[in-house]
């Protein structure tokens, strides 16, 4: 290859370092030898490097051509066995007919020059490929890592803090990878230039995944028409998001008094499209419960006679992706927090009857969360129940009929 | 015909031949053998030479010191280095006569 893959010294002298760039660089294409014997017989090969550096003030790379073809004809020359063949990896053999392919253009002045210019930036390589593995790190961890505050603030589980400290482990492993690759083999090489590769992929893909900083506010590019009685957002439509990149899952709607207006509020924006595409509640982390199912929007009748979802504060239910059935919840719940709330606490507004609770769920019961919105009879209508909607449902909505509306109605709200 | 297969077979007998009009540093050898009239001689090829054949016991070496510019590294024949270009000699001497009366006779 024509850029070598040294070890990095930035040495004093520029010439000095280059010499010591290039005799890296020619070790490092016979790593098949020896210590012993690269030692024996590469001893002076930095001092004759210098000597022919001295004479011209050409680049050694257009003097001697490129690092491993000089290592080529050096290992001819000292009546070396052939390298092993390339049996360690794909990366090695790419590479190679890469080389062959490129031979032409390698060997013009232009070309030269750019090898011989382009190691100095792979310090820098080496410290941007540790913030993007933050940033990888970052978007497993964060849901809000594909937007340009978690690109440029990376958070690592909810913790600028912790990100730093990341970050700070990253850029000392990378440096130091990067200084010991010229001591790789071939193997190792072709682990960490796919690394890299993939790394980079990732840089691309992430920098096209994130919303656009230009409004704090976007929407999905065609707002579905809220027409079904369940129905789930498509992972590709957009999720809207505050200036921090922040998800917003909910809306509260307060009158003049500060006081929450009556639920459920039917918004729409001012071409009259529903505003049903708030953050999917299941984005990572996914509020998914331990037996696979999942939160829904259960869908409100609007004035009109449709069902909708653009309405506030919202309700959830649960679905069973397998079944495709809908289980109504007793309590609206609040996206992530249904893991951590106790099942034994439900509200007083229960209704005694207890063997006809609708929802003898294994998991805690969710208690609602911060959702202040919610006013003592915000909740869902008690004739909004799906199953009795005159539309057509492709999915068979379970719901039990022995649910006390006086839970519904009670709707509590956190006091 | 590819002269560099030629020279790889005859710089081990340059080497020692222009050792033996003088010791030299490795980028002095190469400079000599080009103005002699090798001018694709590789400098990695002599570099490596010149290392073998040390590794091979048939040259001494000496680090002249200079006040200005790299320590240099000299290296000369001693007596092993001075038998196998006189070897050399012969063998080529005896391959070239061969090749010789091959084209003219064939030329004939």
């Amino acid at each position: 290859m024509s850029l070598p893959l040294t070890a990095y010294s930035p040495a004093a002298s520029r010439p000095d370092s280059q010499v010591e760039t290039y005799a890296a660089a020619v070790r490092a294409a016979l790593g098949d030898l020896t210590d012993a014997q690269r030692g024996e017989l590469l001893e002076d090969l930095d001092d004759h490097l210098r000597e022919v550096a001295a004479e011209d003030d050409r680049p050694l790379v257009e003097r001697l051509g490129a690092p491993d073809a000089y290592a080529a004809e050096l290992r001819a020359s000292l009546g070396l066995p052939e390298p092993p063949a390339v049996t360690s990896g794909l990366v090695e053999g790419a590479l190679h007919w890469l080389r062959s392919a490129t031979a032409g253009v390698r060997q013009t002045h232009a070309w030269t020059a750019l090898a011989a210019f382009l190691p100095s930036l792979q310090p820098a390589w080496w410290l941007l490929r540790a913030w993007l593995l933050l940033v990888v790190v970052a978007a497993l961890t964060d849901a809000e890592a594909y937007t340009l505050a978690g690109l440029m603030l990376p958070r690592v589980e909810g913790s600028r803090l912790l990100a730093a400290l990341v970050l700070a482990v990253l850029v000392v492993g990378s440096v130091w990878r990067g200084q010991r690759s010229a001591r790789l083999t071939p193997a190792g090489r072709t682990v960490v230039v796919a690394a890299d590769l993939f790394i980079a992929f990732f840089a691309v893909f992430a920098v096209t995944s994130v919303a656009s900083p230009l409004t704090p506010y976007r929407y999905a590019a065609a707002p579905e028409q809220a027409a079904q009685a369940v129905e789930r957002l498509d992972d590709d439509r957009r999720a809207l998001v505050n200036g921090d990149g922040g998800l917003v899952h909910d809306i509260e709607v307060r009158g003049a008094d500060g006081k929450p207006l009556p639920g459920p509020v039917f918004l729409y924006d001012q071409d009259g499209v529903p505003l049903d595409n708030l953050a999917p509640w299941w984005q990572e982390p996914s509020p998914e419960l331990p037996d696979g199912r999942q939160l829904v929007v259960r869908p409100q009748l609007d004035a009109a006679g449709n069902l909708a979802r653009n309405y506030f504060p919202r309700v959830f239910d649960y679905y069973d992706p397998e079944t495709g059935g809908v289980r109504a919840t007793a309590v609206p719940v609040v996206p992530g927090e249904e893991q951590s709330s106790p099942n034994a606490s439900p509200t007083p507004e229960r209704s005694p009857d207890a063997p006809a609770r609708p929802t003898p769920e294994p998991t805690p019961e969710p208690t609602p969360g911060p959702t202040p919105a919610t006013a003592p009879d915000a909740g869902p209508e008690p004739d909004s129940e799906p199953d009795s909607e005159p539309d057509p449902e492709p999915d068979p909505v379970d719901e039990p009929a022995g649910e006390p509306t006086g839970e519904r109605g009670a709707a509590p709200g956190p006091r | 015909m590819d002269t560099s297969q030629l020279l790889k077979g005859a710089l081990d007998l340059a080497v020692l031949a222009v050792l033996r009009s003088g010791d030299g540093y490795g980028y002095d050898i190469v400079s000599r053998l080009r103005s002699a009239g090798l001018e694709d001689v590789g400098d990695a090829s002599v570099y490596g030479t010149l290392r073998r054949l040390f590794a091979a016991g048939h040259l001494t070496s000496y680090v002249v010191p200079s006040e200005e510019g790299p320590h240099r590294k000299y290296y000369g024949l001693n007596r092993s280095g001075q038998d196998l270009l006189e070897r050399s000699t012969k063998t080529w001497r005896s391959f070239r006569e061969t090749v010789d009366a091959l084209v003219d006779g064939a030329a004939a």
